[in-house]
């Protein structure tokens, strides 16, 4: 286990700069064939040249490199990285003027709310329906899992969030307040439209619930492939000819075997919680780090994306390496590759 | 690169030929494959749609007279079945089934340029550093991690907002650019456990060359997976580009696209809930057939299922 970790660790150091180097070439070469964009704070007007000079500056798009086509702009990530790692600055917002770590600090423990409460029903719906799929195999149940996930599936999740907001939010809220004179709670916190702050948890579960159909269908589908092979291992025969009662057989010999792979969709499920989050947020008005995002865009200030990215890229690798290693604790098989 | 790739196309074909009209009992992956999938309803009906998608995006004009952007403020936001427009017609009063026609283009060229641009980049990246190993393959799939360790949608709406130049092809090239990866492992893994087979060992003790073996011998048994990966691609990206259109970094109006349908009248949806759900349904309908043809193709080329 431990040259495993230490050779993990190896391998996450080169893949952070990587990651962080090819953002920022992406972003670069961006800034460079679309031009300066603190232009578009300024909509259709013509800044002042000083004024857009001294904002660009602010805004550390300063550098000469970044009007050169093709550019790497080597010069500057090196400048972001030791921003980042020695002064953790990850640049400013500009309305309000305010660090983009400090802006996240306040985003964050909605998000993180949300992705618990996603978290949650991913793993309760989607790994009983994934069970209940193989061990009903072939039959009306399992058919009714694979539809249910494939069409899941298809459903992107603006559409998904929309649809709930304006279905079960609007409508199904009003019609519970109205005509059934449901307590504030029912019909504005918990099939509310938007996000509350006077129900600060009750109203994250429809947008928590929306979040987390995004994984609901893989986490099903995999429980249930992974069931399906291991109920023919050798080792379940010999449990079932043992005598075991199949509840045992199942719930403690064969689906704690089969969950092992769907450890490592949860590394997986993180990346798809923080692209999701900037719609559900963005649809619900959670005050979240995907709703700053979300309005990061519409305001035309791109610049603080790049900040609240560069945050979340960490994160996500950084969770994902947790996971490999709970994965390597699991699965023996893994570590002495 | 641009050797490689073409050599990759026209490798292509040597499978199915193998299964001309001419052999009575061809046995041939491809030919069971094709005679099971015509036999599949839920195949044949997928594709049927994606058909008259591909026709909405080709040829408009057999679908609808109308022009999208010939539009009248007095028609707006008309009911379904007005006559002259039987969908209705947008806030800005344009004839909504001919937007429903017309917005099928963007997003069916954005996901078939996309995955055209994944297979190119993918394939070759996932041959090579299958069947070189070593360092080939250390840094080939070093390259892969770092570009999977950028959420793909969040890496692309980022790119996209400081880009600020909305149109087909940018759009395409940002999600080629962070959305190769997964065909790529799966190209590699493909090869390399048909790397290792008998007929390949043989091939190579009789001298073939190393792009005899790649393209003769392990490529056309190592695709399948591609084509599978590569139909579910299609329609993660008719969802993504949909997704970035309504995120607002996606296309802007007055084109017109799905996206940007749901996106401005998503709002309106009490008043006139077919202007959303018009759209919706077509969307989601064109990403269920793709992966449901992804499915199907799955299980039709993996002959352990017969």
């Amino acid at each position: 286990m431990g040259r495993y970790v230490v050779r993990r660790l190896l391998q996450f150091i080169p893949t952070v700069l990587g990651t962080l180097f090819l953002l920022h070439y992406l972003t670069s070469v961006a800034i460079q064939f679309g031009g300066n964009p603190v232009r578009s704070l300024f909509g259709d007007r013509t800044p002042p040249p000083e004024q857009l000079r001294q904002m660009t500056e602010q805004f550390g798009l300063g550098d000469p490199c970044l009007t050169r086509k093709g550019d790497w702009c080597i010069e500057l990530f090196g400048q972001r990285l030791q921003n980042i790692f020695l002064h953790f600055d990850f640049g400013q917002s500009l309305s309000p003027r305010r660090d983009v770590t400090a802006v996240l600090a306040d985003a964050l423990p909605y998000t993180i709310k949300l992705t618990l409460i996603a978290f949650v029903v991913e793993a309760i719906i989607g790994l009983s329906a994934g069970t209940l799929a193989g061990l009903r195999n072939g039959k009306f149940s399992d058919y009714v899992v694979r539809i249910a996930t494939v069409l899941m599936i298809s459903v992107p999740i603006f559409v998904s969030a929309v649809l709930a907001q304006k279905f079960i939010g609007v409508k199904f809220g009003n019609w519970l307040r109205t005509d059934l004179g449901a307590p504030d709670w029912l019909g504005r916190g918990l099939f509310g439209a938007a996000y509350k702050p006077e129900y600060p948890f009750i109203s994250l579960i429809l947008p928590g619930i929306v979040l987390g159909t995004l994984t609901i269908a893989s986490t099903a589908r995999l429980t249930r492939s992974s069931l399906l092979e291991n109920l023919r291992a050798d080792y379940v025969r010999t449990a079932k000819a043992k005598g075991l009662k199949s509840t045992r057989v199942v719930g403690v010999h064969t689906l704690r075997n089969s969950l092992i792979p769907v450890v490592t969709t949860l590394g997986l499920s993180i990346g798809a919680y923080m692209s999701g989050a900037v719609v559900t947020e963005g649809v619900f008005r959670v005050p979240g780090v995907g709703f700053t995002i979300f309005r990061a865009i519409g305001q035309g200030e791109p610049m603080v994306l790049l900040g609240i990215t560069t945050v979340l890229v960490l994160i996500y690798l950084v969770l994902n390496l947790l996971v490999d290693l709970l994965y390597a604790v699991l699965d023996p098989r893994i570590r002495y590759e | 690169m641009s050797d490689l790739t073409t050599a990759v196309t026209t490798a292509e074909p040597p499978p199915s030929t193998q299964a001309g009209p001419g052999s009575e009992r061809s046995a041939s992956l491809w030919a069971d494959a094709g005679r099971e999938l015509i036999r599949n309803p839920v195949f044949v009906v997928s594709s049927l749609y994606i058909l008259v998608m591909a026709s909405f995006a080709v040829v408009p004009k057999l679908w609808t007279q109308q022009d999208p952007q010939a539009c009248n403020l007095n028609n707006s936001m008309l009911p379904m079945f007005t006559p002259g427009h039987w969908a209705g017609a947008s806030q800005r009063g344009c004839d909504y089934w001919s937007h429903a026609v017309y917005g099928a283009s963007p997003s069916l060229r954005i996901a078939l340029l996309a995955t055209l641009g994944i297979i190119l980049i993918g394939m070759p990246l996932g041959i090579l550093a299958g069947f070189y190993g070593g360092w080939v393959d250390a840094v080939i799939s070093r390259l892969i991690d770092i570009v999977f360790a950028l959420p793909f949608l969040l890496g692309a709406l980022v790119i996209l907002a400081m880009l600020r130049k909305y149109s087909i092809w940018t759009i395409t090239l940002v999600l080629v650019v962070l959305g190769w990866t997964t065909l790529a492992r799966i190209m590699r893994a493909s090869v390399i456990s048909a790397k290792s087979l008998d007929y390949v060992q043989a091939a190579k003790s009789l001298g073939a060359s190393n792009s005899r073996l790649m393209f003769r011998h392990i490529l056309p048994n190592a695709i399948a997976p591609v084509f599978v990966v590569a139909t579910i691609a299609l329609g993660g990206f008719v969802a993504t580009e949909a997704t970035l259109t309504f995120l607002g970094v996606g296309l802007q109006l007055p084109s017109v696209s799905w996206g940007l349908m749901i996106s401005t009248h998503d709002d309106f949806i009490e008043l006139a809930p077919h202007l959303t759900l018009v759209p919706v349904t077509l969307l989601v309908g064109t990403v269920l057939s793709f992966i449901l043809i992804g499915d199907a193709l799955r299980d039709a080329l993996d002959p352990k299922l017969r």
